[in-house]
């Protein structure tokens, strides 16, 4: 009388829930989410995984409880040893409700409740409301390449891609069809030779004459015959049931991106800067992640000259000298060049300096970006620690009245850098740069 | 001699299948078990997991909260602070019990006589299963509980519903009969009459609100208390008579209290539940293993499942969280069983149904007729209190010292049973709190009154107020033993 049933293959049914939960607490989550975004490392952060504890006093549910604290009340428990009745057991200090429990080794009190937010869901919160700016001109999905791709079935093809399956099946439905009528004609043939064949038997057996019949059932005999050659002729496999496994070639949006981040380390900048310029990357990097499969990140520093170097080099070198930011730019373009050309990469640039240059090199940069920027979806600039806008910036923004994808903005302080972020990407300032 | 239903420890369908077979004839045979038919579920951790967070109802509604406890415990299991339990079994009819696969064939045999006979008989045959709880309906009725709440999600909002819901959650546990018994669930029956209750709902309101009474002039006269009685059931009042609610919202009312009514009896009886289980259990692997049809092997990975499970630390030990009701449940079973083939001296001074030799009688009447609260009162025995050392201890919240107030000698033996009986009670239920007049002529105020005296915590009594009030929709006051608190309109 019993069932047994497997269930495993149907799989979790909590997502609606989770959903309502992070519906429930986006706020605070958001709140964790720019957190993390203000203190990770930069890499780090795109595969964010990790739980973001809320505490559950958001999540309370109260009801009508007691509470006995601080009244009277009488218990029964297990486990005496050595106690007799009306024995006085002192007090443990502070009332004796609070006995804490210690923390878990991943830092969650109990009053805490862990929320893992996938990678998506993560960026989601952090990007809340923001778009990619001007993307009209070159809309992403501009640059493709051609992907062969499954397109069907087609009647011919080379040998090499004929679809066995497909085939047998063609030929298969093509022998029934062509069978079906002569089978059925050959068993009407049959009915009738088999009821004439009896007719012959009963004048036979009355002594009379079957010379018509005979003639009859020869007759038959002949179109059955015929009729069964016909079947027997139908070809197991014509050439009209081959069928071939079609590819073509299709367009493919480039899924891959590379951003270059270009940071002024003479100097003038400070670790306070290099901090700003930290934040400003890491979110820029994070907001192209979201729009492709993988991104690329080129470090470049620069001084009098520029160079490629790692992360670790980017925010911690310190060098002196004065300043040029055209062998940035050139660099740049030569990378993009030889690695990543860009008819197959969408390529950002971000730029961060402190608009200290030397005058004659804002000429040759011009001439520079002038060439460049058709070949980038974007270029972000941004200023730091600076008084008053830089003849740098100055260049940059009249640039920007042609290639609205020069985008520039100024900060000063590390609490700016969100903020900036959120004003320049926000989806409904979007068309207004012209 | 039969041959081991299995010497390794790997489940399949087929043995899960053979061992049933067997332990349902030991079952009949042996316990004379009156069960519901079985439904087995093979189900994953993760499942499991799910399945805790909804209570272990199979089907439920979505809400941010059962989100909450599966984030919790989900956490908890990946840090291994928790194990998962091995079943969860739903009382309905089929009976429904889950079997993690996780388990080896020695803990599917375990499970299967615990839930799928042990925990099966006891929903069907104790009264307060039989009288509060629909095992034919339920199923039916979650489902349409859960196309419900979906449906207003649609048409009112995500947020709009997660509003009454937690209104409604934070009363639940007042919004349960106790002294009268539920009508039975059908979903058909169910929504079939939903449509007609919110066509009749607002007219009989407006007779109830109707601001100029008819016959009028001397209304306080007449309107001196409604409700005539004092209502336990927060919910079902509100349901029915709040003023303004819109009928969607009565109806999940409806079913936030319907499904509460459901897992009443459940709270109730934790103690006889699993002890009756457990018992069932443990004469169930015991008799497999006298039959031959498991080996020495499994009949000691079995006790060391078993012992664990009912296990009681002590008072001051660190693992100690209360009285395992596991523990207490199958001492007291299993004593019941003592009782009646080997008495002592003491116990025919305490039970007299001491020394009868039909022992299942005894366990079959325990089972069916209590709750916990009786249960203690009625079998604890000296030798269980004895056994787990129990002692009562009282405080003075006026004094520097805790007083043992009785432990487990000839003079504490009556004290001991009482102070747990009433300790369970306490703990089962909720305040009581109900609702004793509505300003029908005035500004439609909401009166509470506290009706036992311990204290409420006051923080949240507000904040669950403040639920209260956004139901009712006008001032809400709960009269405390002291204090009253009042939920100010602006909220």
């Amino acid at each position: 009388m019993s069932t047994i049933i497997d269930r495993r293959s149907s799989g979790t049914r909590s997502t609606a829930n989770q959903d309502r939960l992070q519906r429930r607490v986006r706020a605070r989550l958001k709140v964790a989410v720019e957190k993390m975004a203000r203190s990770g490392s930069i890499e780090d952060l795109a595969n964010a995984d990790q739980p973001i504890s809320i505490p559950t006093r958001d999540l309370h549910e109260p009801n009508f409880r007691r509470d006995l604290s601080d009244t009277s009340w009488e218990r029964v428990l297990p486990g005496n040893k050595e106690y007799q009745r009306g024995d006085k057991i002192s007090k443990p200090e502070g009332g004796g409700s609070g006995k804490g429990r210690e923390g878990s080794p991943d830092g969650l009190g109990e009053d805490e409740v862990a929320i893992v937010l996938s990678a998506d869901e993560f960026l989601d919160l952090l990007f809340d409301g923001l778009a990619l700016p001007n993307l009209r001109k070159t809309a992403l999905g501009d640059i493709q390449t051609d992907q062969w791709r499954r397109a069907g079935f087609i009647k011919d093809g080379s040998p090499s891609r004929m679809h066995v399956g497909r085939t047998m099946r063609a030929a298969r439905a093509r022998r029934l069809a062509l069978r079906a009528g002569k089978r059925r004609e050959l068993q009407d043939l049959l009915d009738a030779r088999g009821t004439l064949q009896e007719e012959i038997q009963g004048r036979l057996a009355q002594k009379q004459d079957v010379s018509v019949e005979q003639e009859r059932l020869s007759e038959l005999d002949r179109q059955i015959a015929a009729l069964e050659r016909k079947i027997k002729a139908i070809p197991f496999i014509d050439e009209a049931d081959l069928r071939f496994a079609h590819i073509d070639q299709q367009p493919h949006p480039i899924t891959n991106a590379v951003m270059f981040c270009v940071m002024d380390v003479s100097g003038s900048m400070g670790e306070k800067e290099k901090d700003l310029a930290k934040r400003f990357f890491l979110l820029l990097y994070l907001f192209v992640h979201r729009h492709y499969q993988a991104v690329q990140i080129i470090f470049i520093k620069h001084h009098s000259t520029a160079s490629e170097c790692s992360e670790q080099a980017f925010f911690g070198a310190r060098e002196g000298g004065g300043t040029l930011v055209s062998p940035a730019i050139t660099l740049t373009e030569e990378i993009m060049q030889q690695r990543f050309p860009p008819d197959r990469w969408n390529v950002y640039l971000a730029q961060v300096s402190d608009g200290d240059n030397y005058f004659a090199d804002n000429a040759v940069v011009e001439e520079h970006l002038m060439s460049l920027l058709p070949r980038l979806r974007n270029l972000f600039y941004l200023e730091v620690n600076r008084d008053s806008e830089s003849d740098l910036l100055q260049l940059y923004e009249a640039i920007a009245q042609d290639f609205p994808e020069l985008i520039t903005a100024r900060a000063s302080e590390r609490e700016d850098i969100y903020p900036l972020f959120r004003t320049l990407f926000a989806t409904e300032e979007m068309p207004s740069h012209a | 001699m039969p041959k081991f239903l299995f010497t390794d420890n790997d489940w399949t369908f087929a043995r899960i299948d053979t061992v049933t077979e067997a332990i349902a004839a030991i079952a009949a045979e042996e316990l004379q078990l009156d069960t519901y038919p079985n439904q087995l579920e093979i189900i994953s951790a993760e499942q499991m997991l799910d399945a805790y967070a909804s209570i272990g109802l199979p089907v439920y509604y979505a809400h941010w909260s059962f989100g909450k406890q599966r984030a919790i415990e989900s956490g908890q299991y990946r840090r291994g602070e928790m194990g998962l339990a091995y079943e969860l079994v739903i009382n309905s009819n089929p009976c429904i019990s889950y079997l993690m696969e996780e388990n080896t064939m020695t803990m599917q045999t375990l499970v299967i006589a615990h839930a799928a006979y042990g925990h099966n008989a006891f929903f069907k045959n104790n009264v307060f299963f039989q009288q509060w709880t629909d095992a034919e309906g339920i199923l039916d009725y979650l489902e349409f509980a859960q196309r419900y709440i979906a449906h207003c999600e649609e048409r009112y909002g995500i947020d709009a519903v997660t509003d009454v819901l937690d209104a409604a959650h934070a009363i639940s546990r007042n919004g349960v009969d106790r002294a009268r018994r539920p009508r039975q669930l059908s979903a058909r029956e169910e929504e079939r009459r939903r449509e007609e209750r919110e066509r009749y709902l607002q007219q009989q309101l407006s007779e109830i609100w109707r601001t100029l009474p008819p016959h009028s002039v001397d209304q306080p006269a007449d309107a001196a208390v409604f409700p005539p009685s004092p209502q336990e059931n927060l919910l079902y009042f509100i349901e029915k008579n709040a003023p303004h609610l819109e009928g969607w919202k009565r109806e999940i009312l409806r079913i936030v209290r319907k499904i509460a009514q459901y897992l009443y009896p459940q709270g109730q009886t934790k103690i006889m539940n699993e002890g009756f289980a457990c018992f069932v259990h443990y004469h169930i692997l015991h008799s497999l293993h006298a039959r031959g049809l498991i080996t020495d092997g499994t009949l000691l990975e079995f006790y060391a499942s078993h012992t664990a499970v009912t296990f009681q630390p002590d008072f001051d030990d660190p693992r100690y969280s209360g009285i395992n009701p596991y523990a207490l449940g199958f001492a007291m079973f299993q004593d019941i069983k003592r009782i009646c083939l080997a008495p002592t001296d003491e116990d025919h001074r305490w039970f007299p149904f001491a020394g009868d030799p039909d022992w299942r009688k005894h366990i079959h009447f325990a089972m069916r007729e209590f709750r916990d609260e009786s249960f203690v009162l009625q079998y604890l025995s000296p030798k269980v209190m004895r056994d787990l050392h129990l002692f009562a201890l009282s405080n003075d919240p006026s004094a520097t010292t805790y007083q043992v107030s009785a432990i487990h000698d000839d003079s504490g033996y009556q004290y001991l049973r009482q102070a747990l009986a009433q300790q369970i009670a306490e703990s089962t239920r909720p305040p009581d709190i109900q609702i004793v007049s509505v300003d029908r002529w005035g500004d439609r105020h909401l009166r509470l009154r506290q009706m036992d005296s311990q204290p409420l915590a006051q923080d949240e009594a507000q904040r669950t107020l403040s639920f209260v009030h956004s139901l009712w929709g006008y001032d809400v006051h709960l009269d405390m033993e002291d204090l009253s608190l009042r939920e100010p309109r602006s909220s």
